[in-house]
Order: C-alpha cells, then sequence, then structure tokens
C-alpha cells in the first residue's frame, strides 16, 4: 500500500519542474506529508527529531538555524556562506568531503583551497582562501549562455540545467565566471586507469532535484557548487561547512538577523572577492587578522 | 584515459546483499523506517523512470549510516560512514565523538536526532573509502610463483596456505630447502612447564642459579629451548615472531592471544620506535613508581596540552594542523583559542608548517639541536626564578595535595653523586642512617634531612631546590641541582649557537613560557624524538613543563582520559584474557628488549653485536635486522601485519635483502590488503579487512581529555574471499588465519571452549562484541554506568543499517549469542553510536582534568641511570642533558661532503605508506617535492621545478636496490621556498611507491598492470643513514629506540 503511493506521486511529480516553474507549489505541497518532499514542504525537517543540545557548537546551531529556515517559504530565504581564513588551515577536508558528496571527477571540482604564501625567511607568511561557487546575485555565467539554461533562484543558489548546460553553453559558462568554479565534467573517473572502475565512482547522486549518476550523461555537462541544497533541503549542512576541522566555515539566512552569519558579518568586517566586477558574491570572508601573527594584508590581494 | 568502452556501470554491491531486506520492510516501524524506506524506494524508482523525476531528500536517517572509527591515520576519529545501495559513499565526522564534534553532542542523543548532525573530519577520512575500494586489493590468498620479490603470485586455497604454513615442508618450487612449519615451532606446550622454565631464567638473570644447574634441573625439557647453553633465550616458540605494524586494541589482543598465551612466543613486536619512539620510552621512564627499590610501572603514554584552555603552547617538533593526533581534534581548538586571542602559539620546527604560520613565533631550529634550545630556557628561567618552586619543593603526595596539586616531582631528592661524580642512584634514608625502607628517599630541608615515601599521603615533606652538599659521608645533589648544572654549562649564547637560535628568542620564549601560570605547555613530537639523541631531547624539554609545574591542571599538560576497559577486569561482563590453558612466553626477544644485556648469557663486554634496550619494547627497527644477523638468535617464521617497515623506516633498503634471503627469514608471510614494498618479498600474503570491514578498539592519545571508547565495526561487505573455520564463514581476514591456524593445531584458547568449556571463540565477534559489552557497562566498577537497553526504534535501526552485510559479516542471531541476551541490546546502544565517550563538561572539575596522571613524576631518570649503554657500556645519564648527534657506538657522524640535512614531514593528504590508493587526495597532491631554501637552491644550482637525485655516505647512488632486478631512484622535482631553515631539505612522505598498486604484477600468469599515478614523487629514506656499526639498519636512539629520520646528510644532484 505505502509503495502504490509513493509510486502514484512519482509519476505525478514527473512534471514538476514545469510545476515550479509556474508557481504551482501548492499542489506540491499537498503531497508532501509522508514523503519528505524539498522545498516547499516545512514537514520534512518539522518531522525530523530535534536537533541535541551541545552548548558552544557551532555546528547545531547552524543547524538549528537550518530548520528555522526552511520552516519559512522558499522565496524569504537569503542563503549565504561565511568564510573566516583566519582558521583556515588549508587542509583540504572541504574539497574532498564536497568531491565525496557531488561526486566530480578529476575535470574538476566545486571547490578550492588555494594558499598565499608570501614574506622572506625567517619571517614568510601564508593564509589560506577557500572558495567555490559565490552564488552571485548578477552571475557572469548566466550572462554568457541563453535565458534558461542558468536560474538564480530566490534563496540565492544559481541552478544550472543539466539537461541544456552541455558543449558550447558548458564552456562559455565556464570561462565567464572570474572565480573559475565552473567546471566541465568529461566522463573520465579516477579508477578509468587502474584495473576496475569502483562503484563509488559512478553511483547515483542528487543535484537540481534530479538523480545523475557521472559517465555519459553528465559528459560535456557543466557544473559547480550549489552550496549542496540537496543537503539544505534535508536539513543538513552543505559539506564544506560541516567537514570543516579548522571551523573556519558557517553558513546559514542571511534574512534571518539571529542567524550565526547575521551575526558575523554584523560584528566582523567582511569582503566578497572580485567585489569590483559586481558580481553581488553570496559568499563573504571576514577580513580580520589573528592577533600577533604575521599575516598579510587581505587588502593586499582582495 | 580510455573512456570510451566503458559502459554505464551498474552498481556493483561489494558483497550479497543480506536477503532480509524485504522482510526487514514488513516490519520496520512506520515513522523511523519510513524517512528510510522512502529514501529507497524512491532511488528505485528513478532508476526505472529515468532521471527527470529526482527523488528528494529525505532528513538523513539512522539506518542509512553506520559509525565506526577512521584508520586514515592513528587519530582514530569518530565517523560515520554512509551506506547507498551498499557502497560507502560519504564519511562525516561522528558528533557523538570528541574528535569529530568540539563540543561532542550527549551520549544519550537519540541515534534518529544524531543522524543528521555531521560532525568534521580530515581530508583523508573524507578520503577513507578508496583505501576499501582499492582496484588492487589482494582479495585472494596469494603464493609467490618466483623468487622472492619477483612479484609473480598464484593465488591458493586458503585451507592450502594454512596447512602448508602449519606442517612446513618442501613448499617452493625450484628451492629444495624444507621449510619448518609452525607445528614444528610450537615447541614448548605445557604451561607448567613453560612457567618453571622462565622462572629459573628469572634466577640465572639475578645470578641466583647458574645455567649448569638450570641445564641439569631441566634435564628433561631442554630440547624446548632454542639453546640450552643460552637458556634465557626462551623456547624455539620464540622463533615465530609477529611483528605489527598499524595495530590498536582488540584486534592486539586477539592476535596476542595466539601469539603470546597460546602459541607462547615472546616475540610480539610493534612498531612504536618508527613513530615517537623516545618519548614514549622516556615519559614511561618519567611516570615509573619506587616499589620494593627500584623504579617500576611506569606506562607506555606520554603528555600533551589541554587545547581547549592553553594560553600559551610551544609546539615543538610537532606539526599538530598536518599530523599529530590529529588535526580534527586540535585544529577546531586552536582555531576558537586563535581567533579569541587567548591563545599564542611559537613553533619549533625547521619547516614553516601550516601551525607557523598561526603563531607569534616560528623558531626555525637547527635539527636535533632540541635540548640545546631547551637548556637555554631552563638556565634562563633557574636564573631568573621563574620556576614553580611551591610545586617543585613538594616530595611527596602529603605535600602536594597540601598545595593542591595533583601531582609532584622529585626536583627536591637528593641523588647520590658517585666517585666520579656521576650522579647515580637516589639517596635512601637508610645510607644516611635514617629510618626507612628501600623505597623511602631524603630531601634537605634548611641542614635537616627529611625522609619520606613519594606516595604517602599523610605526612607532607618538601626539600630544598638547589642542594649540593656532604650528607652522612655521602656525596649528594638534588634532582633539580642536576639539570641546574647541565643548564648553566654553557652559556645562553653558546646553546643558542648550538641550535642557531638567537639569545633574544631564547630569552622571548622562555619568558612568554614563564608568564602564564599553568596555562602554558611544552607540547614535543618526532621533530623531538626521532634523533639519535631522543630521549634527552625528550627530558628536556618535557622539563620545562615541570619547571611551571602545569600538569593535570586546565590549560597545563595533561594525561588522557582513559578508556571504558574494554578488555573486562574489574567488575565487567567479559575477561577477554579468560585461557584455558595459557602459556608463559619468556625469554630474550628478538629485540632484546627491556633486558639489561649485563644479565644475559650472552654478555661477553661491550659493544654488544646490537644495541640491547633496557628501557624501551617494540623497538620496530631491529626486529628485521635482527633476524638477518641472527642475532641473539635466528629465526624460523616472520608474520607481518599492516606494517610496512621496508618504506616506512629510515633505510627500509637495508631490510630488503633480509627478506629477500631464505636463510635468513626461512618462512615470510603477511597480512595485507595490497601488494605492499613489503609483501613483494612474501611467501604467502593473506587478504585483510580493510578498517571499514572489520572491529577494533581505537583508544585514545595523550591530549584527549575525555575518556573515550570509539568503537571500529564493519560497514561494507568486504570483497575478501570467504574460508569456513570451526564450521563458520568468515572473510579472510588476520583473525581469520590465527582462528585457521589455531584448528589446524587444535590450539588451547580458540574455537569450541577457547575462553573456557562452554564459551566459545570462533567468530571474530565471540572476541570484540564481549568488548562493546564492557563498553556498555560504563565507568564504575558497581555497575552503576551500565548503559541503557536500545530502544525498539533503534534496534530497528541497527539491524536496517546492516542489511547490506553479508551473514559471512553480520549474523545478529550469532552476535547475539556471543554477548547474551541480557547484553545484546546495550551492546547495540554502544555500536549505534560507535562507542561511548565521557560527555563534553565532565573532562574538567576544579580548575583540573578529571582523569589525572595524580602521581609523582620523575624529573631524574634513577632508572636510566642505574643501565649501562649496551654499546658503549658507559652509565647512561639520569638527568636531562645534553648529547650530541652520535652513532650506535657514540660516535660524531662525519660525512664530509654532503651538506644538507635531510628531513621528512607528513603532509595533510597521506599518511605513511597507505594513503596512495585515494585518489581524491592525490588529485590534490599529485607528487611531493624536494623542499629547499633559495640560498641552498642557487649554491647548488638547482631551480625550482627541476629533477634531482638524493644521495648519502649510505647511498651515494641514490636507489632503492629491489634486489629483484630493479631499481627506484631516489628522484623527486626540487621546489624553492622561503618556508624552510637554510641546510636543510625536506620531503613529504607518503609518495614514490614502487609497490601499492604502483607496479605491474602477474597473478595466475596473468599481468596486472600497475598505476604510474601512485609512483609519482620521491622516497627518500633509502637515503636517511645506515648506522656504520651495525650497518642493515638505521640510526637509533640506543636509550629510548627511536628509529632516526632527521640526522643524516645529503646532497642533491641534479637528474
Amino acid at each position: 500500500m505505502i509503495a502504490e503511493m509513493l509510486k502514484n506521486c512519482f509519476r505525478f511529480r514527473q512534471g514538476r519542474r514545469n510545476f515550479l516553474r509556474t508557481g504551482a507549489v501548492g499542489a506540491c505541497a499537498a503531497l508532501g506529508m509522508a514523503t519528505g518532499r524539498r522545498l516547499t514542504s516545512p514537514r520534512t525537517v518539522a518531522a525530523a527529531p530535534p536537533l541535541p543540545e551541545a552548548p558552544g557548537s557551532e555546528l547545531v546551531r547552524m543547524q538549528r538555524e537550518l530548520d528555522l529556515a526552511l520552516a519559512r517559504p522558499p522565496a524569504s530565504r537569503r542563503w549565504l556562506m561565511v568564510v573566516d581564513p583566519r582558521k583556515c588551515i588549508g587542509c583540504q577536508a572541504c574539497v574532498v568531503a564536497c568531491r565525496a558528496e557531488n561526486v566530480t571527477g578529476p575535470a574538476g571540482s566545486y571547490r578550492r583551497v588555494p594558499e598565499g604564501p608570501a614574506g622572506r625567511y625567517p619571517h614568510p607568511t601564508n593564509v589560506f582562501m577557500p572558495a567555490n561557487c559565490m552564488q552571485c546575485d548578477d552571475p557572469p555565467c548566466a550572462r554568457a549562455v541563453p535565458p534558461g539554461m542558468i536560474r538564480k533562484q530566490p534563496d540565492g543558489i544559481v541552478e544550472f540545467d543539466y539537461t541544456q548546460l552541455k558543449g558550447t553553453h558548458a564552456a562559455a559558462a565556464a570561462a565567464a565566471c572570474p572565480y573559475r568554479a565552473v567546471h566541465v565534467d568529461d566522463g573520465v573517473f579516477f579508477t578509468d586507469a587502474t584495473p576496475r572502475r569502483q562503484a563509488y565512482e559512478s553511483r547515483s547522486f542528487n543535484e537540481y532535484r534530479g538523480a545523475y549518476r557521472r559517465g555519459p550523461e553528465l559528459s560535456g555537462v557543466a557544473r559547480k557548487c550549489h552550496f549542496c541544497a540537496h543537503r539544505l533541503e534535508a536539513g543538513v549542512l552543505p559539506a564544506c561547512v560541516s567537514t570543516c576541522i579548522g571551523g573556519a566555515m558557517f553558513f546559514g539566512d542571511a534574512a534571518d538577523p539571529n542567524s550565526m552569519v547575521s551575526e558575523l558579518v554584523r560584528e566582523h568586517r567582511s569582503f566578497g572577492i572580485h567585489q569590483e566586477l559586481g558580481t553581488l558574491p553570496r559568499v563573504r570572508y571576514i577580513e580580520e587578522k589573528l592577533l600577533q601573527v604575521r599575516q598579510f594584508s587581505c587588502a593586499t590581494c582582495h | 584515459m580510455n573512456t570510451s568502452k566503458k559502459d554505464m556501470p551498474t552498481p556493483e554491491p561489494e558483497g550479497q546483499r543480506a536477503p532480509a531486506r524485504r522482510e526487514l520492510l514488513k516490519t520496520t516501524a512506520l515513522l523511523g523506517g519510513l524517512a528510510s524506506v522512502v529514501g529507497r524506494v524512491r532511488a528505485e524508482t528513478s532508476e526505472a523512470e529515468g532521471r527527470a523525476a529526482g527523488p528528494a531528500e529525505a532528513a538523513p536517517s539512522a539506518a542509512d549510516y553506520i559509525y565506526t572509527t577512521c584508520l586514515q591515520c592513528n587519530t582514530g576519529c569518530e565517523i560515520k560512514v554512509r551506506i547507498q545501495d551498499g557502497v560507502a559513499v560519504k564519511v562525516e565526522g561522528n558528533p557523538y565523538g570528541p574528535r569529530a564534534m568540539d563540543p561532542h553532542i550527549p551520549w544519550n542523543t537519540p541515534v534518529a536526532a544524531a543522524a543528521r548532525v555531521h560532525g568534521h573530519i580530515c581530508p583523508k577520512g573524507q578520503a577513507g573509502t578508496q583505501s576499501s575500494y582499492d582496484p588492487y586489493r589482494v582479495v585472494k590468498v596469494l603464493k609467490r610463483a618466483g623468487r622472492r620479490g619477483e612479484n609473480r603470485w598464484i593465488s591458493i586455497p586458503f585451507d592450502q596456505a594454512i596447512s602448508e604454513i602449519v606442517e612446513g615442508g618442501n613448499l617452493f618450487p625450484g628451492e629444495s630447502r624444507r621449510v619448518t612449519g609452525l607445528r614444528e615451532i610450537w615447541s614448548l606446550r605445557d604451561p607448567a612447564v613453560a612457567k618453571a622454565l622462565s622462572d629459573d631464567v628469572a634466577l640465572i638473570h639475578s645470578r641466583k642459579m647458574t645455567v649448569a644447574e638450570f641445564k641439569t634441573k631441566h634435564a628433561a625439557n631442554l630440547h624446548h629451548l632454542i639453546d640450552p647453553d643460552h637458556p634465557d633465550l626462551g623456547p624455539k616458540n620464540n622463533q615465530f615472531v609477529f611483528n605489527w605494524g598499524r595495530l590498536k586494541a582488540g584486534r592486539s589482543d586477539f592476535f596476542s592471544r595466539f601469539v603470546r598465551t597460546s602459541f607462547g612466543s615472546a616475540n610480539a613486536h610493534g612498531h612504536t620506535t618508527v613513530c615517537q619512539g623516545s618519548i614514549y620510552f622516556a615519559s614511561k621512564a618519567m611516570s615509573d613508581q619506587p616499589s620494593g627499590g627500584s623504579f617500576t610501572g611506569g606506562a607506555k603514554f606520554y603528555w600533551m596540552a589541554d587545547l581547549s584552555h592553553s594560553e600559551f603552547i610551544i609546539y615543538w617538533g610537532a606539526n599538530v594542523l598536518e599530523a599529530n593526533y590529529g588535526p580534527p581534534l586540535k585544529a577546531p581548538k586552536l582555531g576558537r583559542g586563535l581567533a579569541s586571542g587567548r591563545l599564542k602559539l611559537a613553533v619549533v620546527d625547521p619547516r614553516f608548517s601550516p601551525a607557523a604560520a598561526k603563531a607569534w613565533k616560528w623558531v626555525p631550529i637547527r635539527p636535533g639541536e632540541d635540548a640545546a634550545l631547551a637548556m637555554g630556557m631552563i638556565r634562563w628561567i633557574i636564573e631568573n626564578s621563574r620556576f614553580d618552586r611551591r610545586y617543585l619543593e613538594n616530595a611527596n603526595r602529603a605535600a602536594a595535595t597540601a598545595d593542591g596539586e595533583p601531582t609532584w616531582s622529585n626536583a627536591c631528592w637528593l641523588v647520590k653523586i658517585e666517585s666520579d661524580g656521576r650522579p647515580g642512584a637516589l639517596l635512601r634514608a637508610a645510607d644516611v642512617g635514617l629510618p626507612g625502607d628501600a623505597d623511602t628517599f631524603v630531601a634537605l630541608k634548611g641542614t635537616r634531612p627529611v625522609a619520606f615515601k613519594s606516595d604517602d599521603a599523610a605526612n607532607a615533606a618538601e626539600g630544598d631546590l638547589f642542594v649540593n652538599t656532604t650528607l652522612g659521608g655521602v656525596r649528594v645533589k638534588s634532582s633539580l641541582q642536576v639539570l641546574w648544572e647541565e643548564a648553566s654549562s654553557k652559556s645562553l649564547a653558546d646553546w643558542g649557537a648550538l641550535c642557531d637560535v638567537s639569545t633574544d628568542t631564547i630569552i622571548e620564549l622562555a619568558r612568554e613560557f614563564t608568564s602564564h601560570g599553568k596555562r602554558a605547555v611544552v607540547e614535543i613530537h618526532r621533530g623531538v624524538s626521532q634523533h639519535t639523541n631522543g630521549f634527552y631531547n625528550v627530558l628536556a624539554t618535557y622539563a620545562l613543563n615541570l619547571l611551571v609545574g602545569n600538569l593535570d591542571w586546565q590549560g597545563g599538560l595533561v594525561y588522557s582520559g582513559g578508556t571504558y576497559t574494554e578488555g573486562g577486569g574489574s567488575g565487567r561482563p567479559f575477561s577477554l584474557s579468560q585461557h584455558p590453558r595459557p602459556l608463559t612466553a619468556f625469554g630474550t626477544s628478538v629485540i632484546r628488549h627491556e633486558q639489561d644485556y649485563e644479565k644475559s648469557t650472552f654478555f661477553s663486554g661491550y659493544p654488544a653485536r646490537r644495541p640491547w634496550y633496557p628501557l624501551a619494547s617494540d623497538v620496530y627497527q631491529e626486529v628485521i635486522p635482527s633476524c638477518g644477523d641472527g642475532y641473539p638468535y635466528p629465526i624460523k617464521a616472520l608474520f607481518l601485519y599492516m606494517g610496512a617497515p621496508v618504506y616506512a623506516l629510515p633505510a627500509g633498503n637495508q631490510l630488503i635483502p633480509i627478506l629477500a634471503d631464505t636463510s635468513k627469514i626461512p618462512l615470510f608471510v603477511t597480512s595485507d590488503i595490497v601488494i605492499s614494498e613489503h609483501s613483494l618479498y612474501a611467501d604467502y600474503i593473506f587478504p585483510d579487512l580493510t578498517y571499514l570491514e572489520r572491529w577494533e578498539y581505537h583508544r585514545t592519545h595523550p591530549s584527549i581529555v575525555h575518556r573515550v571508547s570509539p568503537v571500529r565495526q564493519p560497514a561494507i561487505a568486504s570483497p575478501n574471499e570467504t574460508a569456513r573455520i570451526y564450521g563458520e564463514d568468515l572473510p579472510v581476514s588476520m583473525e581469520a588465519v590465527f582462528l585457521a591456524l589455531a584448528e589446524k593445531l587444535q590450539m588451547p584458547g580458540f574455537g569450541p571452549g577457547g575462553f573456557a568449556p562452554g564459551a566459545d571463540l570462533v567468530r571474530p565477534e565471540d572476541f570484540y562484541l564481549k568488548m562493546a559489552a564492557n563498553v556498555a557497562f560504563g565507568d564504575s566498577s558497581t555497575g552503576a554506568d551500565i548503559c541503557p537497553d536500545a530502544s525498539d526504534e533503534e534496534v530497528e535501526a541497527f539491524l536496517s543499517a546492516r542489511r547490506h552485510l553479508p551473514r559471512s559479516m553480520f549474523d545478529a542471531d550469532k552476535w547475539e549469542k556471543a554477548v547474551g541476551s541480557q547484553w545484546w541490546r546495550k551492546v547495540i546502544y554502544v555500536l549505534n553510536r560507535g562507542g561511548r565517550w565521557w560527555s563534553y563538561a565532565e573532562a574538567w572539575s576544579g580548575g583540573q582534568t578529571k582523569a589525572k596522571y595524580g602521581k609523582l613524576v620523575n624529573l631524574y631518570l634513577e632508572k636510566a641511570a642505574t643501565k649501562r649503554n649496551s654499546m658503549t657500556g658507559q652509565w647512561l645519564n639520569g638527568s636531562a642533558t645534553y648529547i650530541p648527534i652520535a652513532d650506535a657506538l657514540g660516535r660524531p657522524i662525519q660525512d664530509r661532503g654532503y651538506g644538507l640535512r635531510l628531513i621528512t614531514c607528513r603532509t595533510m593528504l597521506a599518511t605513511k605508506s597507505r594513503t596512495i590508493s585515494n585518489y581524491w587526495l592525490l588529485d590534490r597532491m599529485p607528487e611531493n617535492t624536494l623542499d629547499l631554501h633559495p640560498t641552498d637552491a642557487a649554491r647548488l644550482g638547482l631551480s625550482d621545478g627541476q629533477r634531482a637525485r638524493v644521495v648519502s655516505a649510505t647511498n651515494p647512488a641514490g636507489v632503492w636496490d629491489l634486489k629483484n632486478g630493479f631499481q627506484v631512484p631516489m628522484v623527486g622535482r626540487v621546489r624553492v621556498t622561503e618556508g624552510i631553515r637554510p641546510g636543510v631539505v625536506s620531503f613529504v612522505l607518503g609518495y614514490g611507491h614502487w609497490a601499492y598498486g604502483a607496479a605491474d604484477q602477474i597473478i595466475d600468469g596473468q599481468l596486472v598492470r600497475g598505476d604510474p599515478r601512485r609512483a609519482a614523487g620521491v622516497h627518500a629514506n633509502a637515503a636517511m643513514r645506515a648506522d656504520d656499526f651495525l650497518k642493515n639498519t638505521c640510526l637509533s636512539d640506543v636509550v629510548g629506540g627511536s628509529a632516526v629520520f632527521y640526522d643524516t646528510m645529503v646532497n642533491l644532484v641534479p637528474a
């Protein structure tokens, strides 16, 4: 009986992308109850067990705030990512976590952590600057391709349409991004040059409300970070945020004045990378230095 | 790369799916289980209908994860692994554990709630699935088809391999030799005889029995001995040697049960000295307590900073943000402390590490001169009276308690000075006519000697700190006086010249260190210990902590919070040491550990043929070379488990000719997951389970102040073939090998009645689940902490999460039977969380840690001062002291013509030998480099990116000679950097493989092509110096045991 109910739900949802474009949100909501659907139903997260008490844990606090944000209409959310480079240690955990979560291949990664060594012995310095798609409010990638292929969502996430963003359009989107956040999947797997391709490389994963696998389906398609939207809808923080061992990553709803991200940008000077290009990035970097530590001023590069 | 031929693969389940899934769907509770049902039905439907209608994300369910413990490095972070269609697809930090969450969540958090809280984990942890899903996994038992090292193999049935190893014989085509099997090596099997022989060997050592008397008394059993004229070598059983690399509790208990208790071999050795060796053994000596007239009982463990509260830390030879124990534990606390301004760091390291980038001061010290810097700081601190006088004047427990101090030192205890001026043993009351036993010591207060016992809780004793006098005719000095004389033997400028640190910096460090009360810590690691003078570097740097009296204080130097007594005892439900017929293993081991050369029947003056290690054990670099020299005796069989001595040891190349030599190692068996650099020379390779497929109890590390028992449990099906042992089907593993050998040999301690009549040990879970029950029992020996039973919902989640595991790895009925119905739901409670931990706030109370070290810490080591160096005959020094770099005979090393000091380091992206298979990590760093300061590069005419060969005095050709016709040159790319001390060249360890999937292999006549990505980079360990006297071994610290990584001079030659 349960299986039948769910099967019917699926057939109905096949046209869901159209639904969303026409704003027929209520129809989806009607089916929301027992199926844990995304976006339109606040009840997925409300039905989840309460978060544990962990005083002093930024991660649990951000997850609580995420629950509150998901309980509000999507159009009222303004996702913001905040990075504290003072705490980044350049370990690349976020990069590898993102790879595992979003199944990217050798052709590119959604996230990078470049370092900025400077200075002369015996007083060198170094700083680590994690970067991914900035979910720009005015994304250059969208301007480089025909309308509709790249869509800015109300909550801030810039979405790619995998059915269209291929070939020359994919290349154009990648070339247009000043943050080098977009890559074109080439269908190559890490274990191709070994005796046996491994199952985890071709596993099914969720992006933009679709299930995908790497291989012919995504070959030639442009891909980039989407703030782990699939995790957000499940009430879970983006992979780079939860895995950060330095505690340098923060995420939440800037429309909520009490959220951690709102607090951080209120209490600290911060900047967006390449602000001068007018991309209006949704990722901000705290512009402060550690006390008594030799560091370059952020203004030097930014 | 060739992708066009590959079709879209369907997911390959790594093992058969358990058939119970459909049944499970029927019984799953509607609400708790529905989310997971939804997720799975969705996936199936979208496969059927195509991608257009994608599944929405359900909140993570406990049934989608298995909670276990990482092993991508030795930190052992708590993780949870998401399973999708039987495949481990994502690793997250386990929020229940302090290594993966800061602060961690309460242990009693329902698993359904914890399921969507993901903690943090480092990149290696995130890539860990690739260690299991390695295309080069060995999944069948391999036997060499050619000579050792040829890398030609045939797969043979597991039972045949067991049979051959047990019975021996003419096992290798083309070789006429007869291999002695384990049945014959297992000579002495009678526990009563073993105990009697062992007791009398002890009498020989204490000169209460002669060898002749022994031979007469035990004439009927002399044939069991390796050499009746040297009974202290022990029985022939000792000629079976078991050596391990990365092995943790639980598994170590299982293996020891076979090797020591059932087989009766004294040769079960770990790898400690390749890691921090001398830190462990110096700390063990510092933690020895007086008993029966001597100092004993020290713990093989050490101390680190309470990072959550420290105000100033000197990370000394400690790469805390890339290595150490470990970044996920320490980085969040460092970040908090640095960002808030509470914490200030100094980093002492020839290399500008990521920690140095966050430090107030980077001190690029000359490698190996750590004691010099420490002595300079000690001198300034004492001269300026900036030590904690009140702490140091306490002589015993009562005095410490009166001052609110949890520990006390022997700083004011009087040391007897020998006629040659050397500090020797500690003064006893009886030496100066005062009443007291052999454990009654003396301090001086003004003119009055004070006799006391260290652990006396009632009578406080204090003493003056700087005593240099004659008492009752005996020349004496206080321990602190001895240290002061060492520190003041040179000026600050002279100390600074040795370590190449300016006087100003020495003073700045010392001033800052003594400006934070007890919230300042000197925390050390391999950079301090892995030198020939490592033991004394450790004593000197740790002495700084004693000067400020910071032990057991919040923000100070702390001891680990310990674990939940997994092995049993003190009221726990199961005692894992229960054994129907335990043998007493005895006799000098092949590494001559914890024995005095002078007491041995082998004593014949100095130098000994090879070093004896009275203060150390697990001397990794001694195992194979000692077998090579047949000293103190030849061996018959070597089993090597998860250890890569050829790759990991300095001068590991010296081991290759020994491993390749069937007369030195007649039978060589490895347990490995791929054909590694050492397994190339094996006779048999048994596949093992990776950490995602097996059991283990990872325990803890010095800076983890919480009590912890993280559990490692099977998360994925193993690809290994299955064997049937004691009627049970198991994937082939090291446990399966020992169980099968025990079965074949009908060995007590395993099989039906393996624990006791009615208590069987036929499956690994029979052992490991009992340990989980002990963890469920909790802290209190009265049972006040026994954990609750798992609820029905939690049981459902537990079973559902394991539905993909084959019956050979998960059988709920058998698991329940292993612990009994009374404990089953409690075990589930523990396993659902991946272990057990104190709550976050529980670790501290009253400004101190709750789990204290809480006793005497030795500033002066009587035990060391009463032992001789087996190579020089000199007495060892009992105090921290400056000793220059030297070889095994104490000679300075003069490698003229070699101008660069070679060091090595970890990167965050690799661990020792085993992460080269992780392509997600290789993607971030495809190769390592030879890092060089610009002035050195200019001097040598090397430019950035240029390839250069590393050569040294003991490896002038700069190659790994594999003794199989192949040589691997030590050639790497130069990287010119401002972040390294001039005169030093550094390389990241973990690259430059020539096995582990890097090389072509022939298995069953089929060529398996290697992956050249794994060969990228350079592995310069073969340039590390071999000792001129020992020849087949690296430089070593002959006191503390450390294998030396940082004391070799090399050249870089354009390649």
